[in-house]
């Protein structure tokens, strides 16, 4: 039986490095990731907590691979609605391929269950981070979507 | 993004992708299915869409697979719609189908 997953690839003009910096690190990821900051110390195993301003976790999983800057792996869990907290954690897996003086990434959410209530909703998500992700990196600013910090009047 | 508008200028590709929407992780059999075309010409296709990056094949065990990849969408969704007002385009797009709707009746 097929387990569902997305898959989301995108070309960022940027080293692999500052990919890698921009996806592991939360200085980066609250200007791009509706504003919420990861913490993790990347070692499998270890924690992986996505963290709003004031302080609630939104998201958190385990670190079940880290190579950097080629390949990070970790389960993902929804704290913020009881019934997506219920669900069996799910994998995320970002894939970094160096590409002349651009990389390619790739994304990979997989591991649901078929009647998984996460997986319907997070596709689009996925591409606005993503989207938002390449646009602070290539232009020093994130995208005008709401939730992330220079985008207010996108939130409206 | 020219090889996204291309891909995309295709009635077939663009029912393809569709049915990856609904669907993702086809193989090129369950993509020819309910398709009076030959595999050759499905493959043809997938090979345009993956070209232009809208479709993404992995290989699970000794399938490959195809996802549909929503990020060159996304891409041109901000490049042309957000740029410009959406508030205008849906006006348009409102004023677009009354007018169709008139043509039909008349």
């Amino acid at each position: 039986m097929k387990k569902p997953e997305h898959i989301y690839e995108t070309y960022i003009r940027a080293s692999a490095e500052s990919l890698w910096e921009a996806i592991t690190s939360a200085e980066f990821t609250r200007q791009y990731w509706h504003r919420m900051a990861v913490d993790s110390d990347w070692q499998p195993g270890a924690k992986v907590r996505f963290r709003y301003e004031d302080g609630r976790v939104g998201c958190e999983g385990e670190v079940l691979e880290c190579d950097p800057p080629r390949r990070l792996v970790y389960t993902w869990r929804f704290l913020f609605d009881d019934a997506l907290a219920a669900e069996r954690p799910s994998t995320v897996s970002f894939e970094i391929t160096q590409l002349g003086d651009s990389c390619r990434l790739r994304l990979t959410h997989g591991d649901f269950d078929p009647d998984s209530k996460v997986f319907p909703m997070i596709s689009d998500g996925w591409a606005e981070v993503i989207s938002s992700l390449k646009s602070l990196l290539e232009t020093g600013r994130p995208l005008a979507i709401a939730g992330n910090p220079a985008s207010e009047r996108g939130a409206a | 993004m020219n090889e996204v508008f291309r891909a995309l200028a295709d009635r077939t590709r663009r029912a393809m992708l569709d049915k990856l929407f609904k669907k993702q992780g086809l193989t090129l059999a369950e993509l020819c299915e309910g398709r009076p075309m030959s595999r050759q010409a499905v493959s043809k296709h997938l090979a345009i869409l993956e070209d232009a990056g809208l479709v993404v094949a992995v290989w699970r065990g000794r399938e490959k697979r195809h996802f549909l990849n929503p990020m060159p969408v996304q891409e041109i969704s901000e490049r042309w719609i957000a740029k410009y007002a959406r508030e205008k385009l849906q006006a348009v797009s409102s004023l677009k189908r009354a007018l169709e709707e008139t043509s039909e009746k008349t």
